[in-house]
């Protein structure tokens, strides 16, 4: 199994059937990514960026071409391996943070370590560091609803980070943030990929992104431009 | 698990609340019903299950006292008393009765029976004596207490004043209950003497019953014999035959009220849910943790509801029995834990029901929200 690539896309072409015809989400990609990097997905809405998370996610399958994760191709993956594979190396910040609204910040960040299988206990104390580690450590009985934006970003980030993953995928972390706010959650990724030698994928339209990035794809009508 | 369906109840309390009240009115009820049943079947039968009596000798075709007639000569009771093997014969005779009590009607179920005989007079007597002449009368506990009626009262049967000497326990078959007078009393007020319903005979110990029987045929013209076994079944189902489609209604409507109640939370809070699942599973959730986490809501839920519907019920009775006295409940152990398997199996297939919803939920619509 070759691991050079985190992830890589060989000639992946994606089709949305919509009244019988196909619609193009994206067509003949090629690329990679690697630990330690920080890769920037640019382009307008519409452009094929959450396509083309999704499928490196394996949470969809190309029409054609080939998904390749940690080495193997996600075809090769049973759903149960997939499942698995996202609980325990691969962290998501999503658009708006997307955190769990009825649990508290400890159990939102706790739960990804129990889906990828640790115990209850272990989970407590490594999400309780984690959250030390990001200075919000005092949030841990708070609600989402009762913290701060800039509190939140750091909740999605430790959550992203909990279970140790390789590669994380960011769909459009600053989008509705302020550009002080939205930058610092950039820095705290740019970190993951430098310090912690992880592969950070981001979508964005946030051209302010460009300088953090070690590598940016602009992709434009579901293609590479 | 627990602690995410602690806050998943805490988030929506007042509606979880009322959805435990609700499954606990259920539990209420179904509890309620097996008790009644229990107490009528106790009441009903206790009567024939009660002394010593190995041979119930009864009308040709009539099987039970519940539900036939039957009618014997006295006379016979020399030819039972003559048989080999019969120790004791004791007549009984069972007669509907209206009477005016307190400008009330009331009904009762009199039995006629010989005070020097071995059996027949009353199961249990709860307060005061047996009756000891003609103008005296035994009656029900849940009947004295319905017409509030004490020893020394006096209950005028057609044209006969009946002191109440005594008040007797095992007597109540809720629709009805028993009273006892003497023999020769109950042909009083049934103007037809020298007839009974019953005769009940004790047997000299080790004799040989199936000859005692072919004798007691040979003997008395138009007879049915029963053993003590026989003929306790046969009025346990004679009173089973009256009760038990209307309980099995009844609770199979609880039952799916039940259901419906709990589907109907957890569809919701499914549907509710929707953006939460969507995430957790793009987040890599195993495939059975929703289904575990809706499994365990609803456990929690049914198990709220039992526990508030058991601790109501005990209050909920002692009101109901200050109302009407002559509704007599039984409730044991083994009823609660077949009522709490019961609401455990309704819970679990209610959930399963409801997280059909749950496949259809994609971790792609995460990125939706």
């Amino acid at each position: 199994m070759d691991e050079t690539f985190t992830a890589r896309l060989d000639g992946v072409t994606k089709y949305y059937n919509s009244d019988g015809k196909g619609v193009a989400a994206l067509r003949d990609i090629n690329f990679s990514a690697r630990k330690g990097e920080m890769t920037l997905l640019l382009g307008p809405s519409g452009s094929g960026k959450t396509t083309f998370l999704t499928l490196l996610a394996g949470m969809q399958r190309p029409t054609s071409g080939d998904v390749y994760l940690f080495g193997m191709r996600t075809a090769d993956y049973s759903p149960v391996e997939l499942q698995s594979m996202r609980a325990r190396r691969i962290g998501f910040v999503f658009q708006n943070f997307l955190l769990l609204d009825s649990f508290p910040v400890l159990q939102n960040i706790m739960m990804v370590m129990t889906f990828a299988g640790s115990g209850l206990e272990a989970a407590r104390k490594t999400s309780l560091s984690y959250l030390e580690k990001l200075g919000i450590g005092n949030l841990a009985g708070s609600m989402p609803s009762a913290i701060s934006y800039g509190e939140k970003q750091r909740v999605a980030v430790a959550r992203a980070l909990v279970n140790g993953a390789e590669l994380i995928i960011a769909d459009e972390p600053t989008g509705s943030l302020a550009s002080q706010q939205g930058m610092k959650i950039i820095e705290m990724l740019k970190e993951c990929s430098v310090g912690e030698n992880r592969c950070v994928i981001i979508a964005s339209h946030d051209e302010r992104i460009i300088t953090f990035a070690d590598k940016v794809i602009r992709l434009s009508d579901g293609e590479i431009v | 698990m627990n602690g995410y369906v602690f806050y998943i109840i805490r988030e929506y309390r007042f509606r979880y609340l009322s959805t435990a009240l609700g499954i606990s009115l259920c539990v209420l009820l179904l509890f309620f019903l097996i008790s009644l049943y229990n107490g009528v079947s106790y009441g009903s039968v206790e009567y024939v299950r009660s002394g010593r009596t190995d041979l119930w000798v009864l009308q040709e075709h009539s099987s039970n006292i519940l539900r036939s007639t039957s009618i014997l000569p006295f006379s016979y009771m020399q030819s039972l008393k003559r048989i080999n093997g019969v120790n004791s014969a004791s007549p009984v005779f069972f007669l509907l009765c209206s009477v005016k009590l307190n400008n009330r009607n009331a009904s009762m179920y009199l039995t006629g029976f010989d005070q020097a005989a071995e059996e027949g007079g009353p199961p249990e007597i709860i307060k005061g004596r047996g009756i000891l002449s003609d103008r005296e009368i035994v009656i029900d506990k849940a009947f004295a207490s319905k017409y509030g009626l004490e020893i020394g009262d006096v209950i005028q049967i057609r044209h006969d004043s009946l002191e109440v000497s005594g008040i007797s326990g095992g007597t109540n078959m809720f629709v009805i209950q028993y009273a006892f007078v003497s023999l020769r009393k109950s042909w009083d007020i049934a103007g037809i003497p020298n007839f009974v319903s019953a005769f009940r005979l004790c047997t000299d110990k080790g004799c040989d019953l199936a000859s005692v029987e072919s004798e007691i045929k040979n003997q008395c013209k138009n007879v049915s014999v029963f053993r003590e076994k026989q003929f306790i079944r046969n009025n346990t189902e004679e009173m089973r035959h009256g009760i038990i489609p209307l309980l099995l209604v009844v609770t199979l409507i609880s039952a799916v009220v039940l259901a419906a109640i709990l589907s109907l939370i957890l569809s919701i809070s499914i549907i509710e849910k929707r953006r939460d699942f969507a995430i957790m599973k793009a987040l890599g959730c195993p495939r059975y943790f929703i289904l575990k986490l809706v499994l365990r809501l609803s456990a929690s839920l049914a198990a709220g509801g039992l526990l508030c519907g058991i601790l109501a019920y005990f209050p909920v009775v002692s009101i109901i029995s200050n109302i009407s006295p002559e509704i007599e409940t039984r409730s044991s152990l083994y009823q609660i834990i077949l009522i709490s398997s019961g609401v455990l199996v309704i819970s679990i297939l209610s959930s399963l029901w409801s997280s059909a919803k749950i496949k259809r939920i994609y971790p792609l619509e995460a990125f939706k929200y």
